[in-house]
């Protein structure tokens, strides 16, 4: 009997063993399919003819109609941050150097995310969904049929679009951001224009900046990738599309946090090594 | 000239085709008839390189189809159209930039030349030319495989392949449809394949008809010899129709 249940124990323990490995093995194969899916992008986005009008209208519909959201998200966002940052800022006596403390926070780390989150749900679900339309109603076999090949035609402008796209609403969803943020000060929190402007300047770095435009750009390249790889490979039918979709909320939204993590602690680790190099050469 | 040689495709256990042969001449309207899930769809699908065969050979103009590179797929499909089951038109494009796509990509027309050649298009298969400022949603049923069809021969194709084209239509369209397979054929000259089980277009327009059944042709024979064939599956078929 003893012998029977750790024969059953053991099975149980192997068979878990054994899922966690299929389990990893899918993990590595998604990402993997996916990786190969960009190479497969990158390869023919030099492809001739250049899809020059389709691109323009990706450009319409993935950077001018996500105007409107990202003004609105990105000026809150702005005056959200000011607020916390004001009131703990308050408590040290230290309101003074709000506008440099919310801008450079902004540029860093809430400006970037927020942003490349808001596209996620916009314009990543947009793509996928309308990809694995035309995937689940041959619109991309009849393509094929036309002589044609789908990825520069289809998946080419709708990834250059994300990419550009990505990389410029950051940067006007940050200048907002910080237009919410003096106002924010400025009515709320009780902090002069002239202050908030002179710490803005004195305490925000062009590294702050630069990092933000760097993660706005690796998110792009995520956002793009996943919304078009989940589009054109949907599954059948209405749930297919579905689960596309929501594949790309899921996985572009875990990506843009990972890679935010990863880029703060290797900036993080940088500066560390910078100053510990610096005060070895000082000493 | 179409050939499959000893041709074999299974999805899971189940074969669909199951060592078929057959030659299809230059200019012929060949009619393959059979029930749901016999493979008739899967058969041209293969010719056009949308799914590999498992074993055996497809040869158009004298090249082997199941062993093409992708890019070379691209060239043959030019001159093989396929007019899907349902229409699948573009539907975030016009009547008119569904018809142009394909021309756009591969002549170099001019704006004029492109315009021309749509509306001498819809003039083929009797649509009207306001329609071309159309989005496929305002169509009917009919008029958008119409224009799926437009589309297909833009690219002057030299054969074409018909899947289902009156499947869904009412008898007035269908007969209006099975018309225009004949019109073309007379017109540009083509060799089609109709996939159906629509009997009375078989008897309107085909040359030789074929009775697709476990994976291989039970039957093939000119219309008129093909409904007195002794076949029992094939007397079952017409029974049931």
């Amino acid at each position: 009997m003893q012998e029977r249940i750790l024969n059953l124990l053991s099975l149980g323990i192997f068979s878990n063993l054994g899922k966690i490995f299929i389990g990893l093995m899918e993990i590595i194969e998604g990402i993997g399919s996916r990786v190969l899916f960009l190479w497969q992008v990158l390869r023919k986005i030099v492809a001739r003819p250049f899809e020059i009008r389709e691109l323009i209208v990706q450009l319409y519909l993935v950077g001018v109609q996500s105007l409107g959201i990202v003004t609105v998200s990105g000026f809150f966002v702005g005056g959200i941050v000011a607020i916390q940052f004001g009131y703990a800022l308050n408590m040290f006596g230290a309101k003074v150097y709000l506008g440099g403390v919310t801008t450079s926070g902004l540029l860093r780390e809430v400006g970037p995310v927020l942003v490349a989150v808001m596209i996620t749900g916009r314009i990543g679900a947009y793509i996928a969904a309308e990809m694995g339309t035309m995937k689940v109603t041959e619109q991309i076999d009849a393509l094929r049929c036309l002589g044609l090949d789908p990825i520069p035609v289809l998946v080419v402008p709708r990834f250059l679009a994300v990419l550009l796209m990505v990389f410029l609403l950051t940067i006007f969803g940050l200048l907002v951001s910080l237009l919410g943020g003096i106002v924010t000060s400025y009515f709320l929190l009780d902090v002069n224009f002239s202050y908030y402007l002179v710490n803005l300047l004195k305490l925000t770095t062009m590294a702050a900046f630069l990092i933000g435009i760097i993660k706005s750009f690796i998110f792009g390249i995520f956002i793009a990738t996943i919304a078009c790889f989940e589009g054109y490979n949907a599954e059948p039918g209405a749930e297919g599309v579905g689960r596309a979709v929501n594949h790309t909320l899921v996985y572009a939204s875990i990506s843009i946090y990972m890679v935010d993590y990863i880029v703060a602690a290797l900036v993080s680790i940088t500066f560390t090594l910078a100053q510990s190099i610096i005060f070895t050469i000082g000493v | 000239m179409i050939e499959f040689k000893n041709l074999y495709k299974k999805f899971g256990e189940q074969p669909v085709i199951n060592n078929l042969s057959l030659l299809i001449e230059d200019g012929e309207i060949f009619f393959i008839l059979g029930i749901t899930g016999a493979g008739k769809t899967v058969l041209i699908r293969m010719l056009v390189g949308l799914l590999k065969p498992d074993r055996g050979e497809i040869w158009l103009d004298g090249k082997r189809v199941d062993r093409m590179s992708e890019e070379e797929l691209k060239e043959l499909r030019r001159k093989c159209g396929l007019i899907f089951q349902s229409p699948t038109l573009f539907d975030s494009l016009t009547i008119f930039e569904n018809i142009a796509f394909g021309m756009r990509r591969h002549f170099s027309f001019s704006e004029s030349e492109i315009s021309a050649r749509v509306n001498g298009l819809l003039e083929l298969v009797h649509l009207d030319r306001e329609l071309s400022k159309k989005f496929p949603e305002e169509l009917s049923y009919g008029q958008q495989k119409r224009v799926s069809l437009a589309r297909a021969i833009a690219l002057e194709p030299k054969y074409l392949l018909y899947d289902e084209p009156t499947t869904g239509l009412d008898p007035f369209t269908s007969r209006q449809i099975s018309s225009l397979i004949l019109e073309l054929r007379q017109k540009l000259s083509l060799t089609s394949i109709v996939v159906s089980h629509d009997l009375e277009s078989m008897r309107m327009v085909s040359d030789r008809v074929g009775l697709l059944h476990d994976g291989d042709f039970a039957v093939i024979a000119k219309p008129n010899e093909f409904e007195q064939s002794g076949n029992p599956f094939l007397r079952r078929f017409l029974e049931a129709s």
